[in-house]
This record gives structure tokens, C-alpha cells and sequence, in this order.
């Protein structure tokens, strides 16, 4: 007998709350594993139908592509919860539960308004990884996250709504740009996705979350939504640009950013990028590439994202230029970031290796000549800010003095079975492969493609060593970048400030004009029994109001009654 | 750039010279790898992903030194 996962995290969340504290993190560790063995031994073509209000709805389907994504978040999920073993609040340990929950339950949703549900769910669970760091920063961080997770679903409510009411059509499968609210949903699910522009969630809220919070939020939201992105969007020719652009822009932030998770950030937003492209491309390799890529990624980042949590739990400081130095009491942490580091760069025999390339010879093989010499120097970049930077600054360049203990056991558990899988997905990808959406006619390790990424990869590394011995090399500074957030945290403040004075101003000016005119009218109406300016009776507000009402009706009417109204 | 290079640790030194030597042979390995079983493209020639990747990095990181001067403020700017 196999059950719908999100059941059964959310039942694990609510036994999880119920039993003492020494027992907790044994059920929050239980209920994944318990999971990925009823995942695995689930009839694959399953589907669970209901009617509600006269709507078709299918809280559960199943089939390759949500199976290899409910995979990943199990993994996940068991990964992160490891990890969080010193975790001992309520709020983020019930969220342990409830946020993959709601992953797992947007992954296998069948429908929209299903979809929606585990949506604003995972919205909700996951803003208490960042509200549980308690500081002032982190709570305005978390408000302004959740104020635009919840827009995002808001959209895709609306768009849904629009679907429902076009068609009456509202499974989740391939969509139609074209097609009525189909824009809305795209909006909405890029603004998980982190599209450019509405990216700026991830990096101001993620590095604000505690140690082990930011390790879950990597996981999940931004993988849900490449998922929904290549069930519904896949073969949308924007996507492509789309991605060029995530790839792209944000490794020169990632280069002159001091906060080492928000560094991984910006990353994060580029790796989804080569997945987001992938998705546009369409084709049978590229939509593998970008699956097993955001596989790849919840590894390796979630690998990385371990490494400096571990780096803050032990010194509390994430900032580049004050860390430094730190392998010689941190050695293991070191390696296993390192593995990590390697990983994302892509190295041959590491995980990213067998699934960026996949993307690459995507877009080679549809002639996108142009996208493919910038994905190339994404992926340089990628080098140069993931895989040398973080380990560079935090556990190398100058010695910043601080000792700190190696990592707890339990992380350096965590990290290691991360690492072996990076290792292991690097040097057997057959196992993955043989799970992807569509049958794999692909070779990863064909010479020239091996040769040609380590020379890539040997000069990002030399170019690195030149601009830090010829001293051109950006120093950390402690410092804050502009980014689109700049919009809402100053410009909309300043603008809703002008307004509000003006309109106070303005306020201030009519009053005292009325009341002036009234003092000067007064009199004179009295004189003439003018009854303006004296107290109306109910009865003629009423009256008046009934006329306008009439009127407003009438001009709807008229409106409606206009060919095309 | 040579004096810094000069005054770095024997050990680093040393490693930092193999690591040179190991960039030249990766490139060279270019001469033997036959590309693409006869397909030929326009970036087929010898050296071209090293200096593909040496040049990315240099511009990624000259251009994000040059953004610092519009987008860099205090760390405490938003509060």
C-alpha cells in the first residue's frame, strides 16, 4: 500500500510536534526515509481523482518527471534534516516536515488549484528558517520574502481563475504562451524560478536564514518551480534567453558580494539558469540536462550551503573579508566544500560535469552559437566566483585569526553523504540517467568535450592566480550591492513618501480653504437661509447617492451594450 | 608581480609552477584530440577554450570591479 508523499510528511510534522523533544529529530529524520521507500515502491502511473464544487481535481498523479523530482526532495529533505540535528525550536523543525511536504505535494499535484495549494504551503513553511535567525534583519528580510512568494501565488491563482474560466481546462501539462492567463502563470512561476528582475527574494532572504534554514530553502522552492517550468513551458523559446540572462548576470555580483551564502545565492540564480535555458530548448537532451542539473545543483549547493552554515555556526561571521585561514582547524569542512566547489565548477568526474554538458550540447546541436559562448563564460564564472572564491575566502587567503572548532559530527555527516553523491552522480551519472524524463542517447565523457572543459576550467583558475598576484583582484569590503531590490527598499519608499507629504500637504491646503470659505459663507448663507453649507438630512443623501449609483449603472449598461464591451 | 610571486612560500611556489605547467600541457593536448569526430567549426582552433577561459575571467572580474563604482554603498545602507 503506497501513499501521496505530502501525506505522509504532514503526518510525520504533526506526530513530530506531538513527542518530546529527545525523541523529535528521530520522526524528523524517519519520516523521509519512510518516504523514499514508499516512493520507490509506488505503482508509478498512479492517480488519485476528486470532485469538488463540479471541479475535476487530482491532488496526486505520478509519472517520470515528478517521480525524479520527488527522489531529489526525499534526498533532500533527509540531507538538510541531518544537518539541523541541533536544531531543538518548534517552528523550524515542523517546518522540516511541512516545507518538503509541500514540495513533494507541487511536484505530484495534477491540477492547478492543487498546485496553488502546496504553492502558498511552501511559501508559508519555509519563511520560518528565516524568521527563526530572530534578528531585526532577518525579520524585514523574511516579511519582504514572504510578500512576494505570496504575490507569486496570488498570480497564480489569477492566472488559473482566468484558464478556469477560458477553457475550463486546469491540469497541470503543456501550456500555450498565447493561451488566456497563461502569461500570469509564467510570471508566477518565474518569480520562484528567479527570473532576472524578480530574483532578488533569493539573495536577500536566503543568506538572512539560520545555518541549517538556508540548506532547506535551497532544496526546494526555486527546484519546485523548474519543475513546473518544464512540465507546462517546455520548448518556450523566451526561456532560452531567459536563462542566458540568469546564467549570466549574476556572476559579477557574485564576484564583488561580501556575504558568503549571498555569494551562493547569485550562484544559485546562475545554475537555474543553465536549467531554464535548457527548459526553452525543448528537445529531449536538453529537457534532461536541465532536470538532472537541478538534481545535481540540490547536491552540490545544498553541499556548499552545508560547508559555510557549518563556517557560520562555528564563528557567527559569514562576511569574506572578516573569514580567512580557517582550514587549519576546519580541515574537513574544507575538503568536503571543496568537493562541493568542484562539483558546481563542473570538473570532470563530479556531478555538474554529466549535466551542464547535457545543456551545452543542447544548444550546439539547435545552433544557438551566440547563447552557447555565453553559457561558457557562465560556466568560467561559475569557477571562478563558486568554486574558487568560497573556499578561497573562507577557509584560505589571509589568516583572519579565528580558530574555530571543526564542524559537529552531525554536519560533517550530512556533508560527506552530499559529497559522495556529487562524486559518485560525477563518475557513474548512469543510475540518473536511467531516471530521467526521456531515454538518454548521451556520452559525457568523450575527450575533446573532457579536454575542452578542463582547459576552461585550468585558465579560469590561472586567470584567478594572475589577477591576485598582479594585485587586480576585487578585495571583500564590507559593503552592499544594488540590486533590483534597490526598487522596493528605496525608490518605492521614497516615491510613497513624496506622495504621502504631497497628499498631507494637499490635505492641509483644502482644509483650510474650505474652512475659510465656509467662515466667509457662513454668514452670508444664514443671512439668505442658503442651505448648502448647513448639515444635510439623511433623506437627501440617500437621494443623491441612489443617482449616482442609477448613473453608474446606466453607463455599465451602455458600455456593455458597445460591440467587443 | 614578479616580486610578489618571488616573495610567496617555496611550497607554494613550487605548486603554483606545476599548476602553470599543467595549464600549457591541457592546451597542447589540443594537437592530439582528434575534435569532434571531423566536424569542423569556426572554434576548432588550437587553444581556443583556454583562452576562451582565461580572458572570461579576466573581463567577469574587470567589469565587476568597474559595477562596484555604481552599485557598491554602505554595508548598513538599507537600514
Amino acid at each position: 500500500m503506497t501513499n501521496a508523499p505530502f501525506l505522509i510528511f504532514f503526518a510525520g510534522a504533526a506526530i513530530a510536534m506531538a513527542v518530546p523533544l529527545r525523541w523529535r529529530n528521530g520522526v524528523l529524520l524517519a519520516v523521509p526515509v519512510i518516504g523514499l521507500a514508499n516512493l520507490l515502491a509506488m505503482d508509478p502511473s498512479q492517480q488519485w481523482t476528486i470532485e469538488w464544487l463540479g471541479l475535476q481535481l487530482v491532488p496526486f498523479t505520478s509519472d517520470r518527471l515528478s517521480f525524479i523530482f520527488g527522489v531529489l526532495f526525499h534526498i533532500a529533505a533527509i540531507l538538510a534534516t541531518i544537518f539541523a540535528w541541533h536544531v531543538q525550536d518548534r517552528p523550524q523543525q515542523a517546518a522540516a516536515l511541512l516545507y518538503p511536504g509541500s514540495a513533494l505535494g507541487a511536484v505530484f499535484a495534477g491540477d492547478l488549484l492543487t498546485l496553488f495549494v502546496f504553492w502558498e504551503c511552501l511559501a508559508l513553511s519555509s519563511v520560518f528558517f528565516i524568521t527563526a535567525r530572530g534578528t531585526p534583519l532577518a525579520i524585514k528580510a523574511a516579511i519582504r520574502y514572504l510578500v512576494i512568494q505570496v504575490l507569486s501565488g496570488v498570480l497564480l491563482l489569477s492566472g488559473t481563475l482566468v484558464m478556469l474560466d477560458h477553457s475550463g481546462q486546469i491540469a497541470v501539462g503543456p501550456l500555450d504562451i498565447s493561451q488566456p492567463g497563461a502569461k500570469l502563470l509564467l510570471l508566477a512561476f518565474g518569480i520562484k524560478a528567479a527570473f532576472p528582475m524578480l530574483h532578488n527574494w533569493l539573495t536577500d532572504a536566503y543568506p538572512e536564514a539560520t545555518p541549517s534554514g538556508t540548506v532547506f530553502l535551497c532544496a526546494f522552492t526555486t527546484k519546485v518551480a523548474v519543475y513546473i517550468l518544464a512540465r507546462t513551458f517546455s520548448g518556450l523559446d523566451l526561456l532560452i534567453y531567459v536563462g542566458g540572462i540568469m546564467a549570466c548576470f549574476p556572476i559579477f555580483y557574485a564576484v564583488i558580494e561580501n556575504d558568503l551564502r549571498r555569494v551562493l545565492g547569485y550562484s544559485m540564480i546562475n545554475q537555474i539558469g543553465f536549467m531554464v535555458c535548457g527548459i526553452g530548448i525543448g528537445t529531449e537532451l536538453a529537457v534532461n540536462g536541465a532536470v538532472a542539473h537541478a538534481f545535481n545543483d540540490v547536491l552540490f549547493k545544498g553541499l556548499l550551503l552545508m560547508s559555510m552554515g557549518a563556517v557560520l555556526f562555528r564563528t557567527g561571521e559569514m562576511r569574506g573579508s572578516e573569514l580567512g585561514g580557517l582550514a587549519r582547524t576546519m580541515p574537513k569542512t574544507t575538503g568536503l566544500c571543496i568537493v562541493g566547489a568542484a562539483s558546481i565548477s563542473a570538473f570532470p568526474l563530479f556531478s555538474g560535469f554529466v549535466s551542464k554538458s547535457m545543456v551545452m550540447a543542447a544548444l550546439l546541436i539547435e545552433h544557438h552559437e551566440i547563447l552557447w559562448l555565453a553559457m561558457l563564460f557562465a560556466s568560467a564564472g561559475v569557477f571562478h566566483h563558486a568554486g574558487i572564491k568560497i573556499p578561497y575566502f573562507a577557509f584560505f587567503a589571509h589568516d583572519s585569526g579565528k580558530r574555530p572548532d571543526e564542524a559537529p559530527a552531525h554536519m560533517l555527516v550530512a556533508m560527506s553523504l552530499a559529497a559522495v553523491l556529487c562524486v559518485f552522480i560525477g563518475c557513474y551519472p548512469w543510475l540518473l540517467y536511467s531516471h530521467l524524463p526521456f531515454a538518454v542517447d548521451y556520452l559525457p565523457f568523450d575527450i575533446p568535450h573532457v579536454v575542452e572543459q578542463l582547459q576552461i576550467l585550468f585558465f579560469s583558475a590561472l586567470a584567478f592566480v594572475w589577477l591576485q598576484l598582479s594585485g587586480i583582484y576585487p578585495p571583500e569590503l564590507r559593503s552592499t550591492n544594488l540590486d533590483s531590490e534597490w526598487l522596493y527598499r528605496k525608490v518605492c519608499p521614497a516615491v510613497y513618501a513624496v506622495y504621502y507629504r504631497s497628499a498631507q500637504h494637499a490635505r492641509k491646503g483644502f482644509y483650510h480653504a474650505v474652512t475659510g470659505l465656509a467662515g466667509m459663507l457662513t454668514p452670508m448663507a444664514r443671512q439668505h437661509s442658503y442651505h448648502l453649507l448647513m448639515p444635510w438630512s439623511v433623506r437627501g443623501i440617500v437621494m443623491i447617492t441612489m443617482g449616482f449609483l442609477g448613473i453608474i449603472l446606466l453607463l455599465f449598461y451602455l458600455y456593455s451594450r458597445l460591440p467587443g464591451g | 608581480m614578479i616580486e610578489k610571486f618571488r616573495s610567496l612560500s617555496p611550497r607554494l611556489r613550487r605548486g603554483l609552477q606545476v599548476f602553470f605547467a599543467v595549464c600549457a600541457l591541457v592546451t597542447l593536448l589540443d594537437i592530439f584530440v582528434h575534435k569532434h569526430h571531423g566536424e569542423e567549426h569556426w572554434w576548432g582552433f588550437l587553444g581556443f577554450f583556454s583562452a576562451y577561459g582565461f580572458i572570461a575571467c579576466v573581463v567577469l572580474v574587470v567589469v565587476a570591479t568597474w559595477m562596484r563604482r555604481v552599485v557598491m554603498r554602505d554595508e548598513d545602507y538599507y537600514d
